[in-house]
């Protein structure tokens, strides 16, 4: 195991400082995911897996880039952050410089498809198609063409599992783990009527066969 | 956007690489610029700093010209009268 540089209580504290996306949209179900369990996705990646201290990791829908920054934060060598909201991915930047890492970070407003090389890791939280649906499977699949370890959020639920899992064999990749993670979403995304509620999200760990 | 990201970049529309680079304006990162997919003659932006890679229809036809006009004279003639998804053929060169 890596030695753990960085506290965990630490990072969540310079996450809360990467600002959230200042004008949301319910179709992109722009949500920023809290510092507490952007810090519990990365504390594992970093360091129950050495997939983040001098790697290349790319964030596929990064909105204002907390995971990328994260994984600067914990490590990496250079993170990329891609998002097709042109809006979001200026708020990223601007919060890459606040938090000092804008040396080691790339932004791109870009569709996901204008990125074509290997990533030693991909950070995903993908919009979980419940405005869209199937979004979260267009992210997975490019994850997986990309990717050689690969973190990946996605709405609980057995028949999900099943078919995630079997997604992702379809892609040749190999699911090694799932967390159960909480995640707070706001009202705002259609999930319920409460404020903000609590839903049980699963966090996928997985390895791709593309990357020699 | 720093120059190596090109490394990375293909056309989100053909997935056609490697993509052409042209500065127009550089500090610590390239400021301004243009990138241009030699396959299909899609180009994209480059504004403050970010590169703009977005798909037909989530670009502003208006903001586009402006930026074609504004460097018109680093952008080379076939971007600027046959580039995608627009261009200034139709709009008269000097707009």
């Amino acid at each position: 195991m890596q030695k753990r540089l960085v506290r965990k209580h630490h990072l969540e504290k310079k996450l809360a400082e990467v600002m959230p996306h200042p004008e949301p949209r319910v179709h992109l179900e722009q949500y920023t995911i809290s510092p507490e369990v952007a810090a519990e996705i990365l504390y594992l990646a970093t360091y129950t897996y050495n997939d983040i201290i001098n790697k290349t990791v790319v964030d596929l829908g990064c909105g204002t880039g907390r995971l990328a920054i994260g994984a600067v934060l914990l490590g990496a060598k250079e993170a990329f952050g891609i998002d097709i909201d042109s809006l979001a991915i200026k708020a990223a930047k601007a919060n890459a410089r606040k938090l000092t890492v804008a040396r080691k970070t790339n932004w791109i407003a870009a569709d996901i498809n204008a990125i074509h090389d290997h990533f030693d890791t991909v950070l995903l939280n993908p919009p979980f198609g419940v405005q869209k649906r199937r979004a979260d499977r267009v992210f997975l699949e490019k994850s997986l063409e990309v990717g050689y370890r690969i973190y990946s959020l996605h709405k609980s639920g057995r028949s999900n599992r099943e078919f995630i899992k079997k997604f992702i064999e379809k892609h040749d990749g190999r699911v090694t783990d799932i967390f159960e993670m909480k995640m707070a979403i706001p009202k705002l995304f259609g999930f319920h009527t409460k404020e903000r509620k609590n839903i049980k999200v699963d966090l996928y760990r997985i390895e791709g066969e593309t990357y020699a | 956007m720093k120059k190596k990201l090109m490394d990375i970049l293909a056309c989100p529309i053909d997935k056609y690489y490697p993509l052409e680079l042209r500065v127009f304006e550089e500090k610590e990162e390239i400021i301004a610029g243009i990138i241009t997919c030699p396959k299909c003659l899609r180009w994209y932006p480059i504004r403050d700093e970010i590169p703009e890679m977005l798909p037909d229809e989530l670009r502003t036809e208006k903001d586009e010209l402006i930026f074609l006009r504004k460097w018109k004279e680093k952008i080379p003639q076939k971007i600027l009268l046959e580039g995608k998804p627009f261009n200034l053929k139709e709009k008269g060169k000097t707009g």
